[in-house]
């Protein structure tokens, strides 16, 4: 077995984009998945409070935990807390959350739901995921804006399980207000908004293109790339969770991605790894999506004065 | 319930008066805020802040102006709301500890680590979250509150009825922003700068990469042309003039201003406009006349069209800048007052932009109406008559007939 630095066994952890897929990825040894719901800002896939409920009876051996993953308005309060009282009588495992509020109800009505705090772009030192910790988190995710190098560094310093996204779509950036549908108002143009993979972006005089999206809770922005981690195994294998954001794949490739990574855990189990790993490799090439890295041997600068260095270098490197 | 007003003398008074929370990039800046009535400038310093492109304050620009700030019972807050990485935390308890020191009144912390470790210092400085939390609800305040937060600066994205369902939920202090520049997306949460330009934005690097023009496709063919409107994610700015007195009326504790960046004409026009819409409201509220000069003072320091945010609900079209940026300075700032000799009434002034002979100048001041003059007499520093005024900074002497006072400030009125 795969035993995390906590003496826990390495998981994958999959958003679920399709609830008869389960059986498929349950049957290659995946048992923890996160759900989309009415209150989850995205999500592959959004159950409803009866579908999670028919799920978790029809798994009970699985792990569930619903994405509350929005920032939420003062009106969504009190549905908000009603909704959280209903996931407490299901058997679910967690909650995904990025907004505070989210824990401190949870906190309030003393439920025992295992808290994932996952808010895309914060988790980035150790020192504040451990404070977070004494404030009722109990899991998290790594933020992906940071080099690996760093992600293994708070991975070994904070002392509860940790999350890292280690293939799919990345999140970029999100606003509560409808930019296409104000975009189509004031240019006349004609196009699809609501389609999440319809539709890209990209900055002119930049090679960055990003997906964009819309619906009735904003404006959703992700990589085109799939961040891709397959072949990293060997520095990632201490995190607790290893997770496979499905959105915006289709059922076939979220199974595939899931085959890819479970068969690559349990070669790395098997310690076939090393030889395996460029088989893997060749198979994920095969499903011709666009991959990327990330930021994971990139950094973003502090400063701007580390900018303007950098951009001296950049230039006398073309010299 | 916020006590708000109370009746004295007959007559409803506004007791509870919001602190007018103002930016500065300078020292300059910071007293000339202070000066036109900011109850509270909030500066960054050089370690842990973002907008790393303002002119960020050393610890000893932040002692000098916390000494001007207590001169006029005014306050300094300091940002150190950056977004810790592994790298960033050396020298953080020094640095609080300095600040601490120092007497600044407050720190603006984004980061839940700097939020307990100042509070695990017990230190004098009041410490509250940073609007990058884009807090939005009451039971995330709560939150904070628990943690010891003494106050939170709400996120952009709270609408008025939202503010008036929680504000009387919390316990700790709600800041609330009343003017400036906007993020289109959540604060703290987009990352579109550290994709398109290595730059981390919640580490002070943000590029405005929202404010760019993109090509927009659909299933891979290109949608807006060349003859089409370019795709931007680009905000009007922030103002709520026309609400000030409901947003009194509910208790918020402190309006923000923002724009470290902005200047000195920019942040001296804000501030004294919205020092005295302020103080007339809270003077008389159920006599209170708003007319258009509010707006009109404002709109003479705009860099980018206006709009309501999410005052009412989500912003539309008309809330945006698509190919249209509209900066637009109505007025340009020309003259600083230095002195004025009432006697021949001649002000010293500092020359902060070209003007010449004939040109209509308004000044400006937090103590008196705006007055116009036309320059008819313009003199050196030894006193030999010019003609026009077109070195930055110099001293030059100009004969105005209304009696002006030092820090006023005067701007060219376009023909």
């Amino acid at each position: 077995m795969c035993y995390s630095k906590k003496g826990a066994i390495m998981k994958l952890i999959i958003s679920l984009n399709s609830k008869q897929r389960l059986y498929d990825y349950v049957s290659m040894g995946i048992d923890t998945f996160i759900l989309g719901c009415k209150y989850s800002f995205y999500a592959p896939y959004y159950y409803s409070l009866e579908d999670i409920k028919t799920i978790c009876q029809e798994y009970p051996q699985c792990h569930f935990y619903v994405a509350l993953n929005a920032l939420y308005d003062e009106h969504d309060i009190e549905g908000l807390e009603s909704y959280i009282d209903e996931l407490a009588r299901l058997s679910i495992y967690g909650i995904v959350f990025e907004d505070f509020g989210i824990l401190q109800i949870v906190k309030d009505k003393q439920y025992s739901f295992d808290m994932m705090y996952a808010p895309e772009t914060l988790n980035t030192n150790a020192m504040t995921l451990n404070v977070l910790k004494e404030q009722g988190v109990t899991s998290a995710q790594i933020a992906r804006v940071i080099p690996l190098e760093e992600q293994l560094l708070i991975q070994q310093q904070v002392n509860m399980p940790l999350m890292l996204q280690v293939h799919g779509v990345e999140y970029i950036a999100a606003s509560k207000r409808a930019l296409l549908s104000n975009y189509q108002k004031a240019s006349g143009l004609d196009f699809d908004k609501e389609s999440q993979t319809r539709l890209t972006i990209q900055a002119r005089n930049s090679d960055y293109a990003f997906h964009i999206y819309e619906d009735q809770k904003g404006t959703h922005i992700f990589s085109l790339t799939r961040l891709y981690m397959l072949d990293l195994l060997n520095q990632i294998h201490h995190f607790d969770y290893l997770y496979i954001e499905t959105l915006m794949m289709s059922e076939e490739e979220a199974v595939e991605i899931a085959s890819l990574y479970s068969d690559a855990l349990k070669s790395f189990e098997n310690q076939t790894y090393d030889r395996d790993v460029k088989a893997y490799m060749r198979l994920l090439y095969q499903l011709n999506t666009p991959l990327d890295r990330g930021f994971l041997f990139d950094q973003t600068v502090y400063k701007l004065e580390d900018v303007r260095k950098m951009d001296n270098e950049k230039n006398q490197s073309n010299h | 319930m916020r006590k708000i007003s109370q009746i004295i003398d007959g007559k409803r008074k506004i007791i509870k008066k919001p602190e007018l929370l103002a930016p500065a990039g300078n020292l300059e800046k910071l007293k000339v805020a202070i000066m036109y009535g900011a109850n509270a400038v909030f500066v960054g310093g050089k370690e842990f802040s973002l907008r790393s492109q303002a002119s960020n304050f050393t610890l000893e620009d932040i002692r000098e102006g916390v000494e001007f700030a207590k001169k006029y019972g005014a306050h300094i807050h300091v940002t150190c709301n950056i977004i810790l990485h592994q790298d960033n935390l050396e020298g953080l308890k020094d640095y609080l500890k300095q600040l601490d020191d120092i007497g600044v009144t407050a720190i603006i912390v984004a980061d839940p680590y700097i939020m307990k470790i100042a509070k695990d210092m017990h230190l004098n400085l009041e410490v509250h979250v940073s609007t990058q939390l884009s807090t939005l609800n009451s039971q995330a305040i709560a939150f904070y509150q628990k943690m010891g937060m003494d106050r939170v600066v709400l996120g952009r994205e709270v609408t008025y009825e939202d503010l008036k369902a929680m504000i009387d939920k919390v316990d700790v202090d709600i800041e609330y922003f009343i003017h400036g520049a906007m993020c289109i997306h959540y604060s703290g949460r987009c990352m579109l700068s550290n994709y398109l330009s290595r730059r981390d934005a919640n580490r002070g690097g943000c590029s405005q990469s929202c404010r760019w023009y993109y090509d927009l496709y659909q299933d891979g063919v290109l949608v807006n042309k060349e003859e089409d409107m370019p795709f931007s994610m680009s905000s009007k700015d922030m103002s709520l003039v026309h609400h000030i007195g409901e947003l009194i009326e509910l208790g918020v504790d402190s309006f923000k201003i923002e724009g470290r960046m902005k200047s000195v004409h920019y942040i001296a026009t804000i501030v004294s406009t919205y020092r005295k819409l302020i103080d007339a409201y809270c003077e008389d509220p159920d006599h209170f006349h708003q007319d258009d000069f509010y707006e009109k003072e404002l709109q003479k320091a705009a860099n980018r069209a206006l709009c309501h945010g999410f005052y009412f609900d989500h912003p539309g079209v008309d809330e945006q800048l698509f190919n249209m940026r509209d900066e637009h300075p109505t007025q340009e700032f020309v003259m600083r007052i230095v002195d004025y000799n009432h006697q021949n009434h001649l002000a010293k002034i500092e020359q902060r932009n070209y003007f010449e002979i004939g040109d209509q100048i308004e000044v400006f001041s937090p103590h008196h109406d705006n007055l116009f003059f036309t320059v008819e007499k313009l003199y050196n520093e030894d006193m030999e008559e010019v003609t026009k005024a077109n070195h930055p900074m110099e001293i030059l002497y100009v004969e105005i007939p209304h009696r002006v006072l030092a820090n006023d400030m005067g701007r060219k009125v376009r023909k």
